[in-house]
């Protein structure tokens, strides 16, 4: 726990100078703390560099980077000047979105993922990217749940564990 | 026997608790209901549900075998989330560019079905033959194949002094130690679908973790021998980019692990390809009930070092060539 609220107001910090510079009030908060420099859990595991949307709008250029800290997987995707920092546990699995505003993570009310065109969705189309990195880990780690998967829907309640996963058809109309 | 009904009765309620609290759609109300502790005061929820669906609890449950009863198959087993945190790394590595084109989307790919249809009638050779499971086809003929191994070995060996001229057969048999690695072929035949790698599913062009993309596109191959070679052989072309692709297609979608490469008797398995480099992939492939690795050497056109020598091997060149580096 203390891990994660440490990680949470690490990463926070980051975003909150990422939006501040973007709106121009980034002065003496560009520096990321000294402790996430150092921090020995911390491995990033790639960069992409791939398309992303938000609310639906259309494709745009974007940076992922995905890095393992203790218990979770952090993506950052860095659009233009916004990032949106989604945080996935396994475990139970849960998936959570950073909110600035509140400085806190927020677990997802949903996410979906089509393998034929590697796209991960979170809170249905709030944030879609083209991530087949994390498909392909995804897909060898549940072989045989997914054999033969193309769409896969997974639903949180609202303590942030899964409620619903749903595939192919029987995803319809979940969102 | 009355208390081997109670104590029976007693593991069901087990097995159903289990699989109850396995089962994500359930809601919160009925699942607290079953909880509730009993007049005994029950173990926790989090003690049942690590136990698995043996029912059982501490005191063994009555009636059964503890060891029986804790391998039970609650069918819940799988029913957790399918996605995770993606952590670790897929076989074949990470990309760090996607080459999706469109952009992201939870949409089916507009003209998918269509395309696979229309592609069908032109596929070669009996692409949809093999669609039947297999993977158990593999287990079911493993045995009969270890018993068959020996005597191949010998037919082999006979068949060599006779019949020197069989290249396709010198080409198998070449190397001598590639059957010195049978035990391990077979250990990985039997886990092979669990070994596929994390591209090798639908959407398989742009997972490649390797994002060349350099392959084929031409009107005849480039390679130096292709020309006379072509023409001794009776053939004027190899199987396009789109029937190779199709056929993966297919192949991920009904869940095997090989094509059939056009023109031949060859099956590829298409998950084992990976790049060597960025001109050369290595693979496996079966011919009969053989699997032998190799090499190909996509911009010199040769198989371990050598150019083809039939038609057969061409294609088998640019089958893995495809997979590995072709556009989808």
């Amino acid at each position: 726990m203390q891990l994660r609220n440490s990680t949470a107001q690490r990463v926070g910090l980051g975003v909150a100078s990422a939006l501040l510079c973007a709106t121009g009030l980034c002065a003496g908060l560009n520096a990321p703390p000294a402790e996430a420099q150092t921090k020995a859990s911390s491995e990033t595991l790639y960069k992409l560099k791939t398309t992303c949307s938000i609310k639906r709008g259309p494709a745009q250029d974007c940076v992922i980077e995905a890095v393992n800290e203790g218990d979770a997987t952090i993506y950052r995707h860095t659009i233009g000047k916004t990032v949106e920092l989604i945080r996935i546990t396994d475990s139970p699995v849960s998936m959570s979105r950073w909110d600035a505003a509140t400085n806190s993570w927020v677990v997802l009310r949903s996410a979906g993922a089509r393998f034929s065109t590697n796209t991960i969705c979170f809170n249905d189309r709030d944030l879609c990217v083209v991530n087949p990195n994390y498909l392909n880990s995804v897909r060898e780690e549940k072989v045989d749940a997914l054999a033969g998967r193309d769409l896969v829907g997974v639903k949180f309640s609202r303590d942030g564990r899964v409620s619903l996963t749903c595939y192919d058809e029987a995803c319809e109309g979940v969102n | 026997m009355g208390h081997q009904q109670t104590a029976r009765s007693r593991g069901g309620f087990g097995l159903l608790l289990a699989g109850l609290l396995s089962l994500p759609a359930l809601p919160a109300e009925a699942a607290q209901f079953l909880l509730e502790p009993g007049p005994t005061g029950a173990q926790s929820p989090e003690l049942i549900a690590r136990k698995g669906g043996g029912g059982g609890g501490r005191s063994g449950g009555g009636g059964g075998s503890r060891s029986r009863a804790s391998r039970g198959s609650s069918g819940f087993k799988s029913s957790g989330s399918s996605l995770n945190r993606g952590s670790k790394k897929p076989s074949g590595g990470w990309s760090s560019r996607s080459n999706q084109k469109g952009g992201p989307s939870l949409d089916q790919r507009k003209g998918s079905d269509s395309r696979k249809s229309g592609n069908r009638d032109n596929r070669t050779a009996n692409s949809s033959g093999n669609r039947d499971g297999r993977r158990d086809d593999r287990s079911d003929n493993r045995d009969g194949r270890r018993d068959d191994r020996s005597d191949n070995r010998d037919g082999r060996r006979d068949d060599r002094s006779g019949n020197r001229d069989n290249r396709r057969d010198d080409r198998w048999d070449r190397r001598d130690n590639r059957w010195d690695d049978r035990a391990n072929r077979w250990d990985r035949r039997w886990d092979r679908w669990d070994r596929y790698p994390g591209w090798a599913r639908p959407g398989w062009g742009n997972a490649r973790p390797w994002n060349y993309g350099w392959y084929g596109g031409w009107a005849t191959p480039s390679w130096g021998w292709w020309g006379a070679n072509a023409a001794a052989w009776g053939v004027t072309s190899l199987a396009t980019a789109a029937i190779i692709n199709a056929a993966v297609d297919d192949a991920v979608s009904s869940h095997n692990t090989t094509i059939v490469v056009p023109n031949t008797d060859y099956r590829l398995l298409y998950g084992s390809v990976e790049p060597l480099n960025e001109q050369s992939v290595s693979f496996s492939v079966e011919s009969g009930d053989r699997e032998v690795a190799m090499n190909a050497d996509c911009k010199r056109g040769t198989l371990d070092g050598r150019d083809p020598s039939t038609a057969r091997e061409a294609e088998l060149l640019n089958a893995a060539c495809q997979v590995a580096f072709g556009n989808t």
